[in-house]
């Protein structure tokens, strides 16, 4: 057993040892400081204070380890389905989305599909199960029947990656957005929000990062309407008219209508789908938050507010960035000199923002991205502190003997840990281009952390050996095949041909991981394979039932 | 709980029925959003001719981008189906069988 632990040791130092010397230049990255932006400080400024006044009423709520973690399980439904919603709507798909719509056209509809095309599955295979299985992170739910001691350390190992893979690309973002929107210095941009973040968790613990997630996505979705609103004024409301000035609008012309301007080829189109449903399924920070409401029927109801409000913004982002192009495609007024958008591709919304809604919305819509990387990077920060005091050093190092002290000291440690891993990243990659984090954070949870939860839950001859030989496979397989494909080999190491054609591995690493899980837990005949098989029997009446399932604390 | 709770509940005929059913509502929402999502993505990859059709014919819209809202719609309905009709449904049951062990 022990081998596959250092193997995912040796998979982890490999990464660590790699991704310092990537030495390019940022292809998509480098972005020119900006004027200082003051409505978008002034309104940011009003977020910072308010939510810290939140964090400091979470704290004097936030007393036991189960308030720490999960908010003792007492988050509304409606609450946690908003701040869940909160955390896909990254700073990503605000920005991200709507300028790929602008520059590639309707080919990056397929983001919109992946990105809610996972919720059915996760509301009838992982919400109701999960809830009555586990107590505060998705790893209680592997381990339930498995060797707490063998299987939490990989489990583990394979979770920080993703939370600490997203936490990189999303402070690296931080400080250029910053730059970017409000005139203020890089390094100055990432100290703050490491700072800001290990505040809310520090003291507010799971209670203030839901909240700030909460507060974060109604300004999001509100800013976001108004904005959609304002631009179908300029189209009649008319939204055939918006595709339709779009294409007399684009250089492009008509090609903007047409699929393979962004993905080459089917292969691609398919492990990209696969790499954002499945992917879905095994992020740590979103499937914890499942955890912070009263029971399995609370957890369902969220899933359903989540995935209303993020299908609803999808709408939103569709109408901004197909208005975008004839509204602002050919005005001087966004362009430099030599015709590029100014500040860079991410700026689409933005300058819509300001085109509809002048200086006041652009720093409105400006504040509120600064905000949503800050409540993102929030709950990345508590999933990957509950990992690390919860799993890997009560459930495995201390084998299960600790006392509750201890261990919420160690995850204090653990929120000021990374805190500074986010300053040192963020300053250490100004200048890579770290697209591919975002991509391996999703891999991985698509490729180790998904297909273990979803079996260990409704396949009774999973065993130990076949949980930990899956994880390890998983992990291994979406690093390597990443390092050798175009964003990475190409992209950052500056071949000219990748050795693995696409951006997503999902398409080989999911079924590699799916083959070795099977093959090794059907080939394991030792005595305790045996029994963890037996224990599925009261595993299966517990997920079914919720008896004995982890309840509400009173406030 | 020890193995002979455990067995007991596993025979129990309600936990049978709650089992039965959650079973086919699972197997049905599983099957219909494969279907939706598969559907989406391989007609996307495969057909890609098909997908940059116009639809109205003289408009600017194309199969896809009615394929993609279509999709979003599809999938927020039938997670609302889910969650408040069956689900609902099934929790009646659940409880009535959690009354019944004295949970």
């Amino acid at each position: 057993m022990n081998i596959y632990i250092k193997q995912a040791f040796i998979g982890l130092f490999f990464c660590l040892l790699v991704t310092p010397t990537l030495a390019a230049d940022a292809l998509t990255g480098s972005v020119s400081k900006q004027p200082l932006n003051i409505p978008a400080i002034v309104i940011f400024g009003a977020f910072v204070i308010f939510t810290l006044w939140i964090t400091w009423w979470a704290s004097q709520r936030s007393k036991s380890r189960s308030d720490f973690y999960t908010a003792g399980a007492g988050i509304t439904p409606f609450q946690n389905g908003v701040a869940i919603s909160g955390d896909l709507l990254s700073a990503a798909s605000l920005l991200g989305f709507a300028s790929g719509f602008y520059f590639l056209g309707v080919d990056c509809l397929l983001l919109v599909a992946g990105t809610v095309a996972a919720w059915p599955l996760i509301l009838v295979l992982v919400t109701e199960r999960m809830r009555n299985l586990g107590r505060y992170t998705f790893i209680d739910v592997i381990a339930f029947r498995f060797s707490k001691e063998k299987i939490k350390p990989v489990a583990a190992i394979a979770s920080l990656m993703v939370l600490v893979f997203y936490l990189i690309g999303q402070i690296v973002g931080a400080g250029k957005l910053i730059q970017l929107l409000f005139g203020l210095d890089y390094t100055f941009a990432v100290i703050t929000v490491s700072s800001l973040m290990v505040c809310y968790v520090v003291f507010g613990g799971m209670l203030a990062a839901t909240w700030v997630q909460f507060i974060k996505a109604v300004l999001l979705i509100s800013g976001g309407t108004i904005m959609a609103v304002l631009v179908l004024t300029k189209f009649d409301f008319n939204v055939l008219k918006i595709f339709e000035e779009a294409v007399n609008t684009h250089p492009k012309g008509d090609e903007i209508l047409s699929v393979r301007t962004w993905m080459p080829d089917a292969g691609a189109v398919i492990s990209t789908g696969l790499t954002l449903i499945v992917g879905f399924l095994g992020l740590p920070h979103i499937l914890m938050r499942l955890f912070t409401v009263k029971d399995a029927r609370a957890a369902r109801q969220s899933a359903l507010y989540a995935v209303s409000i993020i299908g609803f913004f999808q709408f939103v982002i569709i109408i901004i960035g197909f208005g975008a192009i004839s509204l602002i495609m050919m005005n001087p007024e966004y362009h430099d000199a030599s015709g590029k958008l100014l500040g860079g591709k991410n700026m689409v919304v933005l300058h819509v923002a300001h085109f509809v809604g002048g200086n006041i919305l652009y720093g409105f819509i400006a504040a509120v991205a600064f905000a949503t990387i800050l409540a993102v990077v929030s709950g990345l920060t508590i999933s990957a502190a509950a990992t690390i005091s919860h799993d890997l050093y009560a459930g495995a190092l201390a084998k299960g003997k600790v006392n509750e002290k201890t261990e919420m000291m160690i995850s204090k440690m653990a929120i000021i840990g990374m805190g500074i891993l986010g300053i040192v990243t963020g300053i250490a990659f100004e200048n890579q281009n770290v697209v591919f984090v975002t991509t391996l954070a999703l891999s991985i949870a698509a490729s180790a952390n998904a297909p273990v939860l979803l079996l260990s839950m409704f396949w009774r001859r999973l065993t130990t050996r076949g949980t930990i030989a899956g994880m390890v496979v998983g992990l291994v397989s979406s690093v390597t095949l990443i390092i050798l494909g175009p964003l990475v080999w190409k992209n950052v190491l500056g071949y000219a041909e990748p050795v693995f054609p696409y951006a997503y591995p999902t398409i080989v690493t999911l079924p590699l991981t799916l083959f070795v899980i099977w093959y090794v837990s059907i080939t394991d005949k030792s005595k305790t394979a045996k029994l963890e098989q037996a224990a599925f029997d009261e595993m299966f009446v517990v997920s079914e039932t919720g008896i004995g399932a982890a309840s509400a604390s009173k406030h | 709980m020890n193995s002979k709770e455990v067995s007991k509940i596993l025979d129990n005929p309600k936990f049978k029925l709650l089992v039965k059913k959650r079973k086919t509502i699972r197997f049905v929402m599983v099957f219909i959003t494969l279907f939706i999502v598969l559907g989406f993505f391989l007609t996307w990859a495969f057909a890609p001719d098909f997908v940059s059709n116009r639809y109205p014919a003289n408009s600017a819209v194309t199969v896809g981008t009615w394929m993609a809202i279509s999709l979003v719609t599809l999938i927020v309905l039938i997670s609302a189906l889910y969650a408040v009709f069956f689900g609902n449904k099934l929790d009646k049951l659940n409880d009535e069988l959690l009354k019944e062990l004295g949970k």
